[in-house]
């Protein structure tokens, strides 16, 4: 039963579907890094880590500040609780639902009742 | 180490197991219990469509109006076993359209009327990143180490 902010959900699971994405983010749990030290530990282009980061950026899991000419990038946990919040959600939407059922079916078996009672 | 995340409820019902298969499928019905539901979740419950082709293959949609905007829940019916199993695909958004969630309603029956039980799988790598008994970002980081040494 999410809502609007469906969108945002999914970014962050796109953000942390990559084993890249991942390290990227377990790295800046520990502490804000400028883009070229989240780069060096991987063999591959500033440019693909850059792609990365966007992604990370995009879902809120990662903010840039400029200090000079380096960019730094800190860690941002909020949207992970987002994660948490549809699983919160979508138990209580279904939860609610067989309950509004079971109503339903009872007022039915009521107004059965009543029916049979009326031809009775 | 869990694939998928999972939502999981239940509920016991006096009415029989064909009964509460039905209401799941007839569009009267699901109108009636998801206007309710939705208006117990706190929104105004203002059901706009709500299609049903109650075949495997078959699509249903449901819609409401929240704050002037429709809200769409649509998906495809995988198994249909009456009485006993409805298992759909369950989509709110264009975007998880290519890899929908999945629902698995299951209707044991009992004594008097049967137990209903839901299972919403969202298939992903992240789903460790979730705790279903903690909370805090600092227990998903950790499950995230678990992962990455498990590729």
């Amino acid at each position: 039963m999410p809502g609007p902010s469906a969108n945002k959900l999914d970014y962050t699971l796109v953000a942390l579907a990559d084993p890249k994405r991942r390290a990227i983010l377990r790295r800046l749990a520990q502490g804000e890094a400028r883009v070229t030290e989240l780069a060096a530990p991987f063999d591959v282009s500033l440019n693909a880590i850059s792609k990365h980061i966007k992604l990370l950026e995009r879902a809120g899991l990662v903010q840039r500040r400029r200090t000079g000419r380096e960019h730094v990038l800190q860690f941002e946990p909020e949207p992970l609780g987002g994660v948490q919040d549809w699983i919160t959600k979508q138990t209580a939407f279904w939860q609610s639902s067989l309950e509004a059922m079971d109503d339903l079916l009872r007022r039915e078996d009521k107004a059965d009742k009543k029916i049979a009672e009326v031809q009775s | 180490m869990s694939e998928k995340i999972k939502v999981k409820v239940s509920h016991r019902f006096k009415a029989s197991p064909e009964r509460v298969y039905d209401a799941w499928l007839d569009p009267e019905k699901v109108r009636l219990w998801l206007r309710v539901s939705l208006q117990n979740m706190g929104l105004s419950g203002d059901i706009g469509q709500v299609e049903v082709n109650p075949i495997v293959g078959g699509d249903f949609l449901f819609t409401d109006i929240r704050d002037g905007i429709e809200a769409r829940h649509w998906g495809t019916y995988l198994e249909l076993e009456r009485p006993n199993k409805i298992a759909f695909t369950w989509i709110v958004d264009e975007s998880e359209a290519s890899d929908p969630s999945r629902v698995v309603l299951t209707i044991q029956p009992e004594d008097e009327g049967c137990t209903a039980t839901i299972v919403h799988e969202l298939d992903a790598k992240w789903a460790d990143y979730v705790s279903q008994t903690e909370n805090g970002w600092n227990c998903m980081l950790r499950a995230t180490d678990t992962l990455l040494e498990n590729q």
